[in-house]
């Protein structure tokens, strides 16, 4: 295994984040882990990365694993080139080796350019392009596709698929499920600090998914029933949309909420 | 990482310009009044310099407390502090790279501002100068630590901005920086002592105007020390490497 927990428990005060999570991710995979806001990604992340220390369980992990954290950390007076170098010298990397995560990255029209006056988009790029510039065994991207252009998107997941196929492990936490069917990742998902379900992306449709009406009515309450029968509905529905056996309704049935929420 | 803060210094200077080159100004504006002020307080005919180099080498390396805080905030405000910490830095290394660009800057500070004196303002030691160079040394690790102290006691950047500045220039003209202390006002007199620049002052009027040798100068350099310590401390206490700070935004 690259990375392992087992029962790890972590607590910010009074407040459980995780509780008890075992967690694993075999050289050469890629497993997102789903969850809403607050339920503990970002704090599993961060103690696999080695930053915060769980109050009980075990960690291992294979190598010093790459991070590109939830928010972006990136040196703004520096060109995106320098930034690659300057964590690559941190990790006794050679410049040249740094840069060739340009292209793949899609900077290297940018490489000379100051980090702070990238988009956005450009700047999650490097970002993350930094969290794997010594080629780690085990790579942690946390949301890395939030708010991401498509340009950026696609050369996230591209980057993510070229390092699965090179055999890192990479954990990845996202609410874009799409996004994970278009990887074929497997999947983990985290709830309030305890992981509720875990499998490939088919064992959890098999186990999980129904097929669903979401109904809203016009006063914005929605309700959910299972099946695919739209008849019977009355004249205060503004829409009705069948949601088929998918990591949506999977996730639907296992959160009780939509993915974008 | 000491690339890094050099590689960063490259790219924004001015702050650290202005710390050598401010001091240079104003000894240059001050330096004839104060050779009258110097010849009230029992020096006559000593140049300016004498007090004005000190001086100003203090109250400028004072601000070398400001350049370690934000050295250290504005890498939280990058959001590349847990970066660096998962880069496998151990606080040790992390905190080294952090005060080896400022050292470099207070050192070049002292050099420049000293030979400057010696050159162009008449600056003469009477006594020794190996008693001058423990003081700016002692003078220098004391800032580098409480800049350290700030970085690990203060939570914004706000409070840094207030707490270092502002105190660097009430601790430097309480102590003697800008005019010797004893022109100055009566009530300050006895309450100069809490500011560690009036021991440096004291040390170096004793090296620079009274023929003092090293020996001469081990009480001021012990209470420079005592002051290290305490700043030493309060890093160690309240030094997380997790510890949230608020910078901009
Ligand atoms: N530094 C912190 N101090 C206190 N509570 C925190 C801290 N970081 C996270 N939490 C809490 O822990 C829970 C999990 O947070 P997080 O791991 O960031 O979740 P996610 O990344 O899934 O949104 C949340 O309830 C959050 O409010
Ligand atoms: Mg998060």
């Amino acid at each position: 295994m690259s990375l392992a927990l087992t029962g790890v428990v972590k607590r910010y005060g009074e407040r459980v984040a995780l509780d008890g999570v075992d967690f694993s991710v075999p050289a050469g995979a890629v497993v997102a882990l789903l969850g809403p806001n607050g339920a503990g990604k970002s704090t599993l992340v961060s103690i696999a990365a080695g930053l915060l220390a769980p109050d009980s369980g075990s960690v291992s992990v294979r190598g010093r694993p790459g991070l590109a954290p939830q928010e972006i950390g990136i040196y703004p007076s520096l060109t995106v080139r320098e930034n690659l170098w300057a964590f690559a010298e941190l990790y006794g990397v050679s410049r040249r080796r740094a840069e060739r995560w340009l292209e793949p990255f899609v900077l290297t029209e940018l490489a000379d350019r100051p980090a702070g006056r990238l988009s956005g988009g450009e700047q999650r790029r490097l970002h993350t392009a930094i969290a794997v510039v010594h080629r780690p065994k085990l790579v942690l991207l946390d949301e890395p596709t939030a708010g991401a252009d498509t340009q950026t998107r696609s050369a996230i997941l591209d980057a993510v698929r070229g390092l699965a196929g090179d055999g890192a492990a990479v954990v990845y936490t996202t609410h874009y499920l799409p996004e994970i069917e278009e990887l074929g990742a497997d999947v983990a998902l985290l709830e309030r600090g305890r992981i509720i379900a875990s499998g490939t992306i088919e064992e959890l449709v098999a186990r999980h998914a129904e097929s669903l009406v979401e109904i809203t009515y016009t006063d914005g309450r929605t309700e959910r029933r299972p099946g695919t029968s739209l008849h019977g509905l009355g004249d205060d529905v503004v829409r009705a949309e069948v949601i088929r056996p998918s990591l949506e309704s999977a996730y639907l049935a296992l959160t009780g909420r939509r993915s974008a929420e | 990482m000491i690339r890094n803060e050099l590689r960063l210094l490259r790219h924004d200077p001015v702050p650290a310009a202005v710390l050598v080159g401010m001091p240079l100004v104003l000894m240059t504006l001050l330096s004839d009044a104060m050779k009258s002020t110097l010849a009230a307080g029992g020096h006559e005919g000593a140049p300016g310099s004498a007090q004005t180099v000190p001086g100003m080498a203090c109250v400028f390396a004072s601000f070398a407390i400001a350049v370690v805080g934000f050295a250290i905030f504005r890498e939280h405000g990058w959001r590349t502090w847990p970066r660096l910490r998962a880069a496998g830095l151990s606080g040790r290394k992390l905190i080294g790279g952090k005060l080896a660009v400022p050292a470099l800057l207070v050192t070049a500070q002292h050099v420049v501002l000293f030979g400057f004196g010696v050159l162009f303002l008449d600056l003469e030691v009477s006594g020794s100068w190996l008693a001058v160079i423990f003081i700016a040394a002692l003078f220098a690790t004391l800032v580098l630590v409480a800049g350290l102290a700030a970085a690990a006691a203060l939570s914004t950047i706000q409070q840094v901005n207030a707490v270092t500045n502002l105190g660097a220039m009430a601790l430097g003209g309480l102590g003697g920086g800008f005019v010797p202390v004893d022109s100055l006002p009566e009530w300050v007199q006895p309450i100069a002592p809490l500011s560690p620049v009036y021991w440096a002052m004291d040390g170096y009027e004793t090296a620079i105007l009274e023929g003092g040798g090293v020996g001469d100068v081990l009480g001021p350099l012990a209470v420079l020390a005592a002051f290290t310590a305490v700043f030493a401390g309060i890093a160690l206490w309240r030094f997380k490497l997790d510890a949230p700070k608020r910078t901009w935004g």
